[in-house]
């Protein structure tokens, strides 16, 4: 017989660290009460972030990532998550539908914000422990991934081939609400100026925001959560924009639009 | 090719080596026929069964019959991971809600692309039996066992993706099914069946530390005979267990709301912790 009592102390009981709602008197929230002390006291970007991370910041830390929130989620039906959103539009899915898929697709590696977040901070915190270790910036930058004679760092290349346009309200902003440039925001800094006098590239929005959080104590893990559905709002924009048109408006293809490039005609063999 | 200032390229048309659809004479938005592969799909439909047309989507060639029943009875064996599986759970839960109905199927194959015990765990253990099916399972195991602290890990325990306990013991089931699944795949004559082969001796030594294959690894085990490879295996795996999460999932939402437990305050335990 295998020893159940995990099983069993769990078996029709939830427990939970971090919540609980007492039906028609309060919810606390990590030891706060929602009603009495974070409600009409605290922004929702700070409360957000209380449930994601279990840390109540000060309103300037979440003003400052409600910006970059701003700037993670255009209405622009070119972006990827957002192409999703519209597709959801064409068929007029729900707009909660569209939401949800757009930002699972940009859970991605490659932009978004979300998982790509949590990469972009996890090398950045490495590479600082190796800068203070000693390691050169070029030895640093030479353990990267290189693609085409060139190294992929999430956060500094932009798919696209303008600067980024996030980047001075991110800094004056960050002045305007009296947040100081921390070393992570520092190094981030130092790294683009050797990208781009070696490589070309330099550090975007996604960088530069890795380095923030960073600075504000956040692990790469809680900077995923935080910004787990930062696309949304461009998203559903792009829905609205779609949703009342006819079918099969958005991006419509012919044929010929895709390249086939598979096996030529073939007949079924006989068994 | 539309060339950009920067390093990024990109494609002036999407391509794909899967699908060709013809266009019709009348407009080029609409296609006349479709080929799979070169297959003509109407005579897809003619002479093959879905799982042949399923398999060749994902290898690119019609399978032999031996390999298509093997994947068949995977598709039955998994069909519906069951009404306590938190993907299944997941679609449930939402059904009883009154949640939209289009959205019970993608929130529980949501759910189903954990990493434990999901479509992640499944392409993890593609990866693991691929990368060790050279070595003898004996050497595997006990190079496993010098890294593991099972007694470090409350709860479940996975030794490696795809094998481990269930609720702290053996999935019988689960080792029920795999017999089912592989051993007309193993009497076969015109087959080598060796991945299949290795999974269970990997098994019966597991078994002896009261670990085991799981789901994810049966899965796996499937795959990697037939060639899927890890990432293609992470939709595949939910393609398959797609039906039972949407068929456990809507038959709740004819039902009223209550018909599922909510628990009471006394059953959600909450661990006070100071504020930071």
């Amino acid at each position: 017989m295998n020893n159940m009592a995990y099983w069993d102390k769990r078996n029709q009981t939830i427990f939970n660290s971090i919540g609980h709602w007492q039906g028609g008197v309060d919810v606390t929230i990590e030891g706060y009460s929602l009603m009495n002390e974070l409600m009409g006291h605290i922004s929702y970007m700070q409360l957000h972030i209380l449930n994601a991370t279990g840390k109540l910041v000060e309103r300037n830390v979440a003003d400052w990532i409600e910006i970059c929130f701003m700037g993670l989620s255009y209405p622009d039906s070119r972006i990827w998550c957002n192409q999703i959103s519209a597709y959801a539009g064409d068929t007029h899915a729900s707009v909660v539908a569209a939401a949800a898929a757009s930002i699972l697709a940009a859970d991605s590696r490659g932009y978004g914000g979300s998982h790509a977040r949590k990469i972009s901070m996890a090398f950045q915190q490495k590479a600082f422990e190796q800068y203070l270790s000693g390691l050169s910036l070029e030895n640093i930058v030479a353990k990267a991934r290189f693609k085409n004679a060139k190294p992929i760092i999430v956060g500094f290349a932009r798919p696209i081939d303008r600067e980024d346009e996030r980047l001075k309200p991110f800094s004056t902003i960050q002045q305007t609400l009296n947040i100081t440039e921390g070393k992570y925001l520092a190094f981030a800094k130092q790294l683009s100026d050797y990208l781009l006098e070696h490589y070309n590239l330099s550090i975007n929005c996604g960088g530069y925001a890795s380095a923030f959080l960073l600075d504000q104590g956040f692990s790469p893990d809680e900077g995923y959560k935080i910004n787990s559905f930062s696309v949304i709002s461009g998203a559903i924009a792009c829905y609205r924009n779609q949703v009342s048109q006819p079918a099969n408006s958005f991006l419509p293809m012919k044929c010929s639009d895709i390249e086939y490039t598979g096996q030529i005609k073939r007949d079924i063999p006989q068994d | 090719m539309a060339k950009t200032a920067r390093d990024f390229v990109y494609a002036g048309k999407t391509q794909t080596r899967i699908l060709l659809e013809e266009a019709s004479a009348e407009t080029p938005y609409i296609a006349k026929k479709n080929y799979l592969h070169g297959y003509d799909l109407n005579q897809l439909i003619a002479k093959k069964s879905f799982t042949d047309t399923l398999l060749m989507l994902f290898i690119g060639e019609l399978p032999k019959q031996v390999d298509s029943q093997l994947l068949e009875r995977l598709m039955i064996a998994l069909i519906n991971l069951g009404p306590r599986h938190p993907a299944v759970k997941a679609a449930m839960v939402a059904g009883v809600s009154k949640t939209n109905t289009e959205h019970l199927l993608p929130l529980g194959l949501s759910v189903l692309g954990g990493s434990e015990n999901g479509a992640l765990e499944v392409s993890a253990a593609v990866e693991f039996i691929n990368q060790h099916i050279m070595l003898p399972p004996r050497q595997v195991l006990d190079t496993l066992l010098t890294q593991a602290k099972p007694a470090a890990n409350e709860g479940e325990f996975h030794i490696c993706p795809g094998f481990g306990n269930q609720y702290g013991a053996v999935d019988k089931l689960c080792l029920s099914l795999a017999d089912s699944v592989f051993e007309p795949y193993i009497q076969a004559s015109d087959v080598s069946a060796d991945i299949l082969n290795w999974v269970i001796q990997f098994n019966q030594l597991l078994n002896q530390h009261n670990l085991g294959l799981l789901k994810t690894g049966l899965a796996a085990a499937v795959f990697c005979q037939l060639g899927i490879p890890s990432r293609e295996s992470i939709g595949l795996f939910q393609l398959i267990c797609a039906p039972g999460i949407f068929a456990q999932g809507v038959e709740q939402t004819h039902k009223p709301i209550t018909a599922m437990p909510m628990l009471s305050d006394e059953q959600h335990i909450y661990q006070t912790k100071n504020k930071e």
